[in-house]
């Protein structure tokens, strides 16, 4: 830092986890923080969509922010006509704050359900009651992994190194994804699966793993409930069969299940792209099934690894602060609307008793990142007034009528709680807020400060808190845990452990109903689902549209949340790629403009042919516009995935459920 | 003994990442960095070779950015490193024309050239350049090729044609011969 301005960024070559390497992604923030494009001041758009933005002041961007709320609860008796979208951000803890003030002011609309990880959530609460969360530095200790459509190079660059120290002692790295990543290149084996296949593979490796005898016959009669129908159900599976779903030869079914049978320790890390599916549940239900039939659970270095949430500790009690008292005799609306996340907009459109009129958005670009992105553009015409707290104008931004600007994390105090390993990171303040940027839970302060400067009591959310006391209050569960000293090493060191457990039901103790892994579910079952984990039909193109449409995250950026377009980067969002197979099918050559298109809409782009593009599959990657305001999801699926109710309320999203046409243009 | 210093690329780690990119862009102030990733795929066989790699200037024995530029602003050091003066360069562009390795970067904004001096100061001091101290699975490393076992290193690789010409100083630690590639299966086989 010089004269307050941050001249380079490094990374805590003391932490356990991250070494203090930067992933690129790490090392491009401070290329987000000092932006040409970022704006720093609250801003009112005259006609949204015209970019004729003026600047406002906070009072008068507030002022008509909490003039527009309480003129819906005058009109309607309740704040329900606002709807409110508040994802991730950087999943700091504060940035949820803004969702604790609407807590507070009373009920509201919400997004319901997230769009990333529920449905595998789900599947992993019906088998094991719980998310799995051992400790990805024992992966060391397996002697093969298998890395189930998941892309740690790009994602997870710090765990790659893990995993190459293990490579090098002779042990052994398998990848299954559709498509040849990066981490597929550093593998021992590669298996090119088709979309959507994969709940079909794990249950014929299953199916031989019973045929061949390699499963633990003890472990499964001591700690498991269903194997016998299970076992039954296996013998519908043929294996023939089974080729034709995947795409894999018998001979690699073989060898993938005997790799895994005969492994003395393997481990399965499955990624979040294969059960953005409509079937997607059920495949992260037959994947947990290998090392449950084989013993492999509760072991150092073996069993299955997936996102958790056990690092986060923290009570946020910044959400819960109450509501003023609700006009009496309106019982029926003493609660928040939940608007299904996989087709928001026509959830918006159809909402009426009473009828969505305002929307407030923070941490979230969803005419980017929302599946049929079209549909919801059009919802958002029935909208009064369209408020985005962002650092940049995304395309939802150009939508919005007021643009409220928030920091970056070197601008602002916070709690980040990885989903991966088990660290908790304190985020201290770098630098003062750029311009008139405010972080988020500033800005929820200062719109309750607001609140009841115009309607007294109309808020219960603080007003004069800073941000530090909100963090101490939150840090005082380490206290009743009667472990203060964690207090203290977040604050000198910036990290401390968010539990203590390296490997996952090492008592055997499960929180399913019947305390055991519920191979046999009765709670999926009285929730819809199948009990067992069988295979739902992966669903296929239609002829109009022949090509499937996978369209995972960029190498450079988290979502929407692009990083500066690298300077030679192949894998970029300005591309669709398509194989050879496909290039002869179409007859394009790498360069050509083409239409992209389905029945929720079209985006032109170029083409690049990738040899590793497996046939009748189409990649573009999320994220930064691709042509004017118009990005991939416009044409993804507003399919619900099979799973999610349990962990988030509603189902995820589909997205690689999404079928397309591509033609030539000019 | 006068040292020759060069990098060496492990092609069983690099993942690919760019995080050697960002740090070479975030620590000088130029436009691009001065080292990228490059991807090649090659068909061989029926197989897919596919491989990955990052690389900057390979501070050649004889630059052809020394004989090409009319400045005479690129001068070689001792110890191998080829640096270049920007205080005399013209902006041509002659030397990014000669160059093989795409090392010299043009910058619009100062309407010059300069490449990858192989954070000499740092060496100096005996830290890392930025883009090894960096790499978090350690796949990039600067040494002094007059120390290395050769047979232990190749010249070239997919998609990196070793230039007698100009004799660049990288190496590619050798891999098991088995592990050597990584292979999609013959697609029409299937």
């Amino acid at each position: 830092m010089k004269g307050g301005r941050l001249l380079s960024i490094k990374g805590d070559i003391t932490h356990p986890f991250t070494k203090g390497q930067l992933c690129a992604a790490g090392n491009a923030y401070l290329d987000v923080l000092y932006s040409p494009d970022r704006i720093l001041y609250p801003m009112r758009q005259l006609g949204r969509g015209t970019g004729n933005w003026e600047k406002i002041s906070w009072d008068q961007a507030l002022t008509l922010i909490c003039n527009g709320i309480l003129e819906l609860k005058r009109q309607y008796q309740t704040t329900l006509p606002l709807w409110v979208e508040n994802h991730s951000g950087n999943l700091g803890i504060l940035h949820h704050a803004l969702r604790g003030f609407f807590n507070s002011i009373g009920y509201v609309s919400y997004t319901g359900g997230q769009l990333c990880s529920s449905a595998g959530i789900d599947a992993f609460l019906y088998t094991f009651g719980e998310l799995p969360y051992s400790n990805p530095q024992g992966i060391v200790h397996s002697n093969r992994v298998f890395i189930w459509g998941g892309n740690p190079a790009w994602t997870s660059s710090h765990q790659m190194r893990n995993l190459l120290k293990m490579k090098l002692t002779g042990k052994k790295i398998i990848v299954i994804d559709p498509l040849y990543t990066a981490t597929a290149a550093l593998a021992d084996c590669y298996y090119q699966i088709k979309p959507g296949a994969d709940g079909a593979l794990a249950l014929a490796m299953a199916k031989i793993l019973i045929r061949d005898k390699l499963i633990d016959q003890e472990f499964i009669d001591k700690n498991t409930k269903g194997f016998s129908s299970f076992k039954n159900y296996l013998e519908t599976i043929d294996l023939a069969w089974v080729e034709n779903e995947t795409g894999l030869s018998g001979g690699d079914i073989d060898d993938l299940a005997m790799q895994y049978g005969k492994a003395k320790n393997p481990c399965i890390l499955t990624g979040l792209g294969l059960q953005r599916y409509s079937n997607g549940g059920q495949t992260i239900r037959a994947i947990t099934m290998l090392p449950v039939l084989t013993g492999n659970i509760g072991k150092e270095g073996r069993g299955i690894y997936y996102a958790h949430f056990k690092a986060d500790v923290f009570p946020k009690r910044f959400l819960f602060h109450k509501p003023p008292l609700q006009p009496e005799g309106d019982a029926g609306n003493n609660h928040h609307r939940y608007l299904p996340i996989h087709r928001l907009g026509k959830e918006i459109m159809a909402a009426t008793d009473p009828p969505i009129k305002m929307a407030f958005i923070s941490n979230s670009n969803p005419l980017s990142q929302h599946p049929n992105s079209e549909e919801l553009r059009e919802a958002f015409k029935r909208l009064d007034l369209v408020i985005t707290v962002d650092r940049f104008v995304t395309a939802t931004a150009k939508k919005a009528d007021i643009f409220l600007p928030t920091t970056t994390f070197f601008e602002h105090e916070d709690l980040s709680c990885s989903y991966w390993h088990p660290w908790i990171g304190y985020n201290q303040r770098a630098i003062e807020p750029l311009g008139e940027a405010k972080s988020d839970i500033e800005i929820a302060c200062l719109l309750s400060k607001k609140m009841n400067e115009i309607e007294p009591g109309s808020s219960g959310f603080p007003t004069g808190k800073t941000e530090g006391e909100f963090i101490e209050e939150e840090l005082k569960v380490f206290k009743e845990k009667g472990i203060p000293s964690k207090i203290d090493q977040l604050k000198t060191k910036g990290y401390c452990l968010g539990f203590n457990q390296d490997i996952a039901w090492k008592d055997l103790k499960f929180s399913t109903p019947s305390s055991k892994i519920e191979i046999f579910s009765q709670e999926a079952k009285q929730n819809g689902l199948p009990a067992l984990p069988k295979y739902l039909e992966n669903k296929k193109s239609v002829a109009a549209y022949p090509f499937r449409l996978l369209s995972p995250h960029p190498q450079m950026g988290i979502n929407s949340q692009s990083i500066k377009t690298p300077f030679y980067c192949q894998n970029d969002t300005r591309y669709a790629y398509i194989g050879p197979e496909t290039a002869v099918i179409c007859s394009l050559k790498t360069g050509d403009f083409v239409r992209v298109y389905n029945a929720n809409g079209e985006i032109k782009i170029r083409i690049q042919i990738l040899p590793t593009i497996p046939p009748e599959v189409i990649v573009c990657y999320q994220g930064k516009t691709l042509s004017g305001i118009k990005t991939i999801n416009v044409l993804t699926s507003s399919l619900p995935s099979d799973m999610g109710e349990k962990s988030s309320g509603h189902k995820g999203v589909a997205y690689h459920d999404t079928f397309v046409g591509i033609q030539r243009v000019g | 003994m006068e040292q020759r210093l060069g990098f060496v690329v492990d092609l069983a780690k690099c993942l690919g990442c760019r995080s050697c990119e960002w740090a070479c862009y975030n620590n000088h102030s130029w436009e691009t960095p001065f080292r990228y990733l490059r991807e090649f795929y090659q068909q061989d066989k029926g197989k897919l070779i596919y491989l990955k790699y990052s690389y900057g200037c390979n501070h050649c024995e004889e630059p052809e950015c020394i004989k090409a530029c009319p400045e005479k602003s690129y001068y070689k050091k001792q110890n191998g490193i080829v640096l270049h003066d920007i205080t005399k360069c013209s902006g041509c562009g002659d030397c990014i024309r000669a160059c093989p390795f795409g090392a010299p970067q043009y910058n619009s904004s100062l309407g010059i050239v300069d490449k990858c001096d192989l954070c000499v100061s740092r060496l100096e001091q005996d830290l890392d350049p930025y883009c090894v101290e960096i790499c978090p699975v350690n796949a990039i490393k600067v040494v002094d090729f007059k120390k290395i076992r050769e047979e232990n290193f190749s010249k070239e690789c997919v998609g990196f044609t070793s230039i007698e010409l100009t004799r660049p100083a990288i190496r590619f630690k050798k891999m098991d011969s088995q592990r050597q590639i990584l292979i999609i299966k013959d697609k029409e086989a299937r």
